[in-house]
């Protein structure tokens, strides 16, 4: 971090109280591009309806009013309380919510077909719950905001995060399969008629723990090393925590059959590593051991087994094992370049999950390779401005756990997206933001209100330090000339 | 800590850029591929997405469709249903969901479906105004009381019990096929069910079927054509002459009354039941249709001579398209003279569709030439304007004006006082030839008639072929069993007008 100090309040110079340096908030961008997210929805929403049942849909107003005033009122808020949070992150969120809203109907319509060509029971919609889900996402984000006014507060809480956060993600893994098992994989909480992915709330409180943990022990674990083969080998000792890690994520993978949740939680915890230490040995310490464990784990564990083979194989069993990952490769085979269009797929052939760790499907398949491009970089843009906000911010802890927040959710992208894809091995992730499920929707935007806190730190202009002057009565213990604080000045580009 | 968390940013675009070329290589590259595997239910969903265009038979000016596609509400969205199913089943064939397609539903696919150039235009409009894909229909030349009244006469001959027969009938000036019936038939409407238990249960059951009712016996089975043939022995005595010396109706052909011994062979030939026929004139012979004869007239002629003969009227030449493939009828070359004798009557290795045997009467009814059998009337676009009309051309020419007049004295003599006196009908003078084809031993006989009627300007030609392997006694005769057929689509042809 270069720090620069310029001098101010030169004695002798008129007394004036110094301005706030000029930094664009850039609320106006972002109410814009909110604006630009509502109506990219809203079209969304009536195209489909248009195309499938041949008229608008009836709630078209009542819809598009509760959202813009639930966005407006968010976005009043953050210009009132976080007024230089980045202006990318809420629209990128909220676009990508809507898109999902809109999608997640479009496959309830297609159940509800489905249901009454075979006679069958109606099955309830899940895109009035996941607009609920939405609204209260838009709240919790709001209150986590007012809640935490500062991000380094966090630190205080490291441990009990991470407390809380392996009790979570454990927790599917000790209760019976009939508790915590959702189509194979067991990552979910169920009780009573709810279901919540622990795993979403868990990323946030580990990740947090990550950057408080490692802010602590990085001079530790960088300084302490030898140099062997032009890499630095760090100490046995310090090897510790990489193990633990390492442990946890072999456990998630043979008990709850999930490689996405180990890999993200591995993966994410190994570049923060990487980011406090800036050495590249724990990177491929990270990487061999999670290849070398998931590599066994595969050869002993017969469900991933399974998942590798039908990766490796697509079509070799296509009425069972493989049928789901084969599915989806014609989905996206039938979307090509443009896309069937909003509501001319069917990618509902894939089944169970179709709206949940499917949703990509859909748009593969109705908008094409188009579509999933311009996904892929409105979820590449909300990384990467993550990214940015983390280089941005000054403190170390700020720094890691703004870096860590966009790396696990750009993991989950990838493995999520690369999963269905069958770029690698399919895995029981939600699609941020655009897949059906309240906890996920709801931690997610639990992400962004930590992002806006931490970039609106990071863009925040220090107040310059008060001028000297004859006149300015110190209190005693405040030293008389003090040397400029290494903070103090800065202004952010 | 900023240069680490920018080789991260790097490390995070390249996640991203893998993502994006795996989308390229599953959606571009690899899209064909993907779409083609047979467990992708979209090449169904799309194969009944929308609406196929209708199978229509016109009565004068009314078009009546006897194939419709029917809203289902499920995934596969249309269904085919055929208003008179087993009746127009060889010419309207089934769209099945798992057992393909058949007949003019095969043939005519990309009109029906919309796929067509011909639509083309259509379809760009229909994109920009964001219709569904609309299709072309296709008319057909069949003329429902003919249909009605040869599937009837059919199933009416075997007198109860079910019987295997075809019979088709075409305008001769034209070509225009107007009756083509299979017995025993089927109900497309099996095989096109959205049912898939009832529609496999259906296949099967057909496939099972010892009468194999989906055989479509008047285009792509042969038969012996007994003594039909002999209006082409007869065509190939006038056209080459006997021993040197020419030979019309009145030529008396000088021959065996009895019996007619085959050289190099022990075997000979008879007349029917042992009549006393034969050194008589041609038309005499024709009209009791004497094996000795016609036998003699093999001996006279070679079964090079035959062979020529049989193929300028179409035969060992491939099929006419109508425009499903009709089989080859065949002629054997390098035959003896004994088995010469024994194909100049059509028997031996002689074989012809009943199509053939249409197109033969068709032949001397339209001044010697056979016109291209054909199915399709008309197609239209999808709002009902005719696409294309069908312009009837010259397929063969095989005998003369002349040679035709004869041959159609003759077969108006059949039916005046001959072997085909049954298909005499009060105030049409109806021409014909019967015949009866033995078959293997222990197998009944082939019974034909091939007619045209009126017999100064005719209207239609048809044949009309009956096996039945379990006959009541003495009833395989074509004048029997096969010339009432005859005469009963003939007067659904001439009252239709």
């Amino acid at each position: 971090m270069a720090m620069t100090a310029t001098p101010q309040g030169v004695p002798g110079t008129p007394a004036a109280v110094p301005s706030e340096p000029s930094v664009p908030k850039r609320r106006n961008t972002e109410l814009t591009l909110l604006g630009f997210a509502l109506v990219l929805g809203m079209f969304a929403y009536a195209n489909v309806s248009e195309a499938l049942l041949g008229k608008m849909p009836s709630n078209f107003a009542f819809v598009g009013v509760v959202f813009a005033a639930a966005l407006l009122s968010c976005h009043l808020m953050i210009r009132k309380f976080a007024p230089y949070a980045d202006p990318l992150l809420f629209p990128l969120a909220a676009m990508i919510n809507g898109l999902g809203l809109v999608i997640i109907y479009r496959l309830d319509l297609y159940s509800r077909a489905n249901a009454l060509a075979n006679h069958d029971k109606v099955p309830s919609a899940y895109a009035p719950t996941q607009a609920a889900y939405t609204i209260v996402g838009l709240a919790v984000m709001i209150g986590i905001m007012l809640l935490i006014r500062d991000h380094r507060i966090l630190q205080q809480y490291a441990y009990i995060s991470a407390f809380v956060g392996l009790i979570l993600i454990a927790l599917p893994a000790v209760l019976p399969a009939s508790m915590s098992e959702v189509n194979g994989a067991r990552s979910w909480i169920l009780i009573g008629g709810a279901s919540i992915q622990p795993s979403e709330f868990a990323k946030l409180l580990l990740v947090s723990f990550f950057a408080a943990y490692l802010h602590a022990k990085r001079d530790a674990l960088t300084l302490a090393s030898r140099r062997f083969l032009g890499i630095y080998l760090p100490r046995g000792r310090d090897m510790g925590p990489l193990l633990v890690c390492w442990a946890v994520a072999m456990v998630i993978l043979i008990r709850e059959t999930d490689l996405g949740v180990s890999l993200m939680f591995f993966g994410a915890f190994v570049i923060m590593l990487y980011i406090a230490t800036e050495r590249t040995s724990w990177l491929i310490f990270g990487l061999l051991m999670f290849v070398g464990g998931a590599s066994a784990v595969t050869l002993i564990a017969p469900h991933v087994m399974v998942r590798v083979t039908a990766w490796l194989h697509p079509f070799s069993d296509v009425t069972n094992t493989t049928r789901q990952i084969a599915q989806s490769l014609y989905a996206y085979a039938n979307g090509g370049l443009f896309g069937t269009g909003l509501g001319q797929g069917y990618s509902g052939l894939v089944g169970f999950a179709a709206n949940a760790d499917f949703i990509l499907d859909t748009v593969g398949e109705e908008l094409g390779l188009v579509g999933l491009t311009a996904l892929f970089l409105a979820y590449g843009l909300f990384v990467s401005r993550g990214l940015k906000t983390s280089l941005l911010v000054r403190d170390p802890y700020g720094k890691l756990l703004a870096a860590g927040l966009a790396v696990i959710f750009a993991l989950q992208v990838f493995i999520t997206a690369g999963g269905v894809m069958r770029l690698i091995p399919l895995t029981g992730l939600p699609m941020p933001f655009l897949a059906y499920g309240g906890s996920a929707l709801v931690a997610n935007w639990i992400l962004v209100a930590l992002l806006l806190r931490i970039s609106d730190t990071a863009r925040r202009p220090i107040p310059p330090a008060l001028p000297f002057t004859p006149d300015f009565a110190a209190p005693q213990s405040f030293p008389l000339n003090p040397a400029p604080s290494p903070q103090a000045n800065q202004v952010n580009p | 800590m900023n240069r680490p968390i920018r080789r991260v940013a790097i490390f995070c675009m390249a996640m991203f850029a893998a993502l994006f070329f795996n989308a390229n290589y599953i959606q571009v590259f690899k899209a064909s591929s993907y779409a083609a595997h047979p467990d992708n239910q979209r090449n169904l969903i799309y194969a009944f997405k929308n609406p196929r265009g209708d199978i229509l038979v016109q009565s004068g000016t009314t078009n009546t469709a006897i194939a419709t596609s029917v809203a289902t509400g499920q995934t596969l969205n249309y269904q085919r249903n055929y208003a008179n199913g087993p009746l127009y089943a060889q010419a309207t064939g089934y769209y099945s969901i798992d057992y393909g397609s058949a007949g003019i539903e095969a043939y005519e696919n990309s009109l029906l479906s919309g796929s067509a150039p011909s639509l083309s235009v259509q379809r760009f409009i229909d994109q920009l105004d964001g219709k569904p894909q609309g299709a072309g229909s296709v008319v057909l030349t069949l003329n429902p009381a003919a249909q009605k009244a040869a599937y009837n006469a059919l199933a009416a001959a075997g007198g109860g019990k079910q019987i295997e027969g075809a019979v088709v009938a075409l305008d001769p000036k034209t070509g225009a096929i107007l009756a083509l019936v299979s017995a025993p038939t089927y109900d497309p409407n099996s095989l096109s069910t959205h049912d898939r238990t009832a529609e496999s249960n259906a296949a099967t059951a057909l496939n099972d079927d010892p009468l194999q009712p989906k055989l479509d016996r008047a285009l792509s089975e042969t038969y012996p054509p007994g003594s039909t043939f002999k209006i082409i022995t007869s065509a190939a005595a006038m056209t080459y002459g006997v021993n040197g010396n020419p030979v019309s109706e009145s030529t008396v052909i000088s021959s065996p009354t009895q019996t007619l011994a085959l050289p190099g062979s022990t075997s000979t030939l008879s007349n029917d039941s042992g009549e006393i026929c034969g050194n008589t004139t041609l038309i005499d012979a024709f009209t009791k249709s004497c094996n000795t004869v016609y036998g003699q007239l093999g001996l006279d002629l070679g079964g090079g001579q035959l062979q020529s003969e049989a193929e300028k009227w179409g035969f060992n030449q491939t099929g006419p398209t109508v425009p499903m493939t009709s089989a080859e009828s065949v002629f054997p070359s390098g035959i003896s003279q004994a088995q010469a004798a024994q194909s100049a009557i059509g028997q031996y290795d002689v074989r012809m569709t009943p199509l053939q045997g249409a197109m033969m009467a068709a032949a001397v009814a339209n001044g010697g030439v056979i016109m291209q059998p054909y199915l399709v009337k008309q197609q239209l676009d999808t709002n009902g304007n005719v696409l294309s009309t069908t312009q009837p051309s010259q397929l063969y020419n095989p005998i003369t004006a002349d040679q035709a007049s004869e041959l159609k004295d003759m077969m108006v003599s059949v039916v005046n006082s001959g072997t085909g006196t049954s298909a005499q009908i009060n105030g049409v003078q109806v021409a014909g030839k019967t015949g009866t084809a033995q078959r293997g031993a222990g197998q009944n006989s082939l019974a034909w008639f091939l007619a045209f009627a009126p017999a100064d300007n005719p209207q239609i030609a048809v044949a009309v072929l009956v096996q039945d392997d379990n006959p009541a006694a003495g009833d395989t005769y074509g004048g029997t069993l096969a010339a009432p057929i005859a005469k009963a689509v003939i007067q659904a042809v001439l009252n239709s007008q």
